[in-house]
């Protein structure tokens, strides 16, 4: 589904942030060159894979800022596999693409 | 002990006859006892595997004890296929037609029969190979294997009963499992699958015939847990499909639940209805 050879990044504001299982997952609205607002969604490994990189319930919420670094998904809609995310004050936070997703 | 009366019936199947056999309500239920045919009364009794009777039944001690969380790594598993099982089998036509529009889906970035984002079981044996742990409890009589995702669950009893016979167990998605010690090796086998939305992989189906035969080791010092899976469906492919899978122990961590959601599904990019074709 996702295409592992690219990466996406793409900056946007938070819509929602499930901290949930199986998949912790994100939408942000990000504006695209052409000054277009575009939903894009994040999937991402479990809650347990992620608190082992430093993510937290909280780290996330309506509003904030995020840029997200991703495997686009190989049929061009606007969705990826999250590799990593770097916060508005600049913390970054991996995903887990390696090992075992 | 309560001796039931005699009862007396014949079958006959495939040209094999069956003769009279006493039912006996004890402790100790008779394992290999027949059913009795459609309005002819209940089923023996088949010990529980939790049964007190069961659990303290002499037995030898196992070779090897696979409680604790089992991981499915992809960099174990690069020479078996990952999340397939290669090399396959020759494949019927039917089958072949299905693999190959899977294929061509796949290939366009899309799911194909993406009956697990639709949250179906997995099932076996793709329930083992998913990326969340699998919790393994054994016990003397049965080994109880739990998959995040789900929580599916499969057992496999070690108590020496028969597979369950049909007429009474309904089929199901992680199949009906016995398993029996050879050596070092743990040897399990599996019928009796739900055949409706299950696959083994990406466009490969199963039919109610489909079959495995496990047989499970644990190998570097206890750390790595390898499975050689032999899997027949002559509806589906020819001859035996084989296939060696491993997973690492990871014990530092405890499953957590982790249901299939259609509503979280739908905002997921590689399980929304956008991606699946069926």
């Amino acid at each position: 589904m996702f295409d592992r050879e690219k990466e996406v990044t793409i900056k946007g504001t938070v819509q929602e942030f499930a901290f949930s299982n199986p998949h912790v997952s994100i939408r942000i609205t990000a504006v695209d060159s052409k000054g277009v607002a575009v939903d894009w969604s994040f999937e991402a490994a479990s809650t347990q894979a992620l608190v082992r990189s430093g993510w937290r319930k909280s780290s996330l919420k309506f509003g904030d800022t995020v840029t997200i670094v991703g495997h686009p998904l190989k049929d061009g809609r606007p969705g990826a596999l999250l590799m990593r995310a770097t916060l508005a004050d600049g913390t970054v936070l991996q995903g887990a693409t390696g090992e075992n997703y | 002990m309560i001796i039931k009366p005699l009862s007396l019936y014949a079958s006959a199947f495939g040209g094999f006859a069956v003769g009279a056999v006493l039912f006996c309500a004890a402790a100790s239920p008779r394992a290999n006892a027949q059913t009795p045919p459609p309005g002819k009364g209940a089923p023996p009794v088949q010990a529980g595997a939790l049964s007190k009777e069961n659990l303290a039944k002499p037995r030898s001690k196992p070779p090897f004890d696979l409680t604790g969380n089992w991981m499915y790594s992809p960099q174990q598993n690069r020479d078996n296929g990952v999340f397939a099982y290669t090399p396959l089998p020759k494949l019927k036509p039917q089958a072949q037609a299905l693999y190959d529009a899977g294929q061509k889906a796949v290939k366009e970035g899309k799911a194909f029969h993406n009956d697990e984002g639709a949250c179906y079981p997995a099932g076996m044996p793709q329930l083992m190979t998913r990326v969340w742990p699998n919790q393994t409890i054994q016990l003397p009589t049965v080994i109880v294997m739990t998959q995040m995702l789900k929580h599916e669950i499969r057992w496999i009893y070690l108590d020496g009963r028969p597979h369950a016979d049909p007429e009474i167990k309904a089929p199901s998605y992680s199949g009906d499992s016995i398993g029996h010690w050879e050596g070092d090796t743990l040897v399990v086998e599996t019928t009796n699958f739900e055949p409706k939305h299950h696959w083994v992989q990406t466009g490969i189906p199963i039919s109610d015939q489909y079959k495995i035969v496990e047989r499970i080791k644990l190998k570097d010092e206890g750390k790595t847990m390898e499975d050689t899976f032999t899997m027949t469906d002559p509806v589906n492919w020819e001859g035996e499909w084989v296939n060696t899978k491993r997973w690492y122990r990871y014990d530092n961590s405890d499953i957590e639940e982790a249901f299939c959601l259609p509503d979280l599904n739908s905002r997921l990019p590689a399980t929304d209805a956008a991606s699946n074709v069926r």
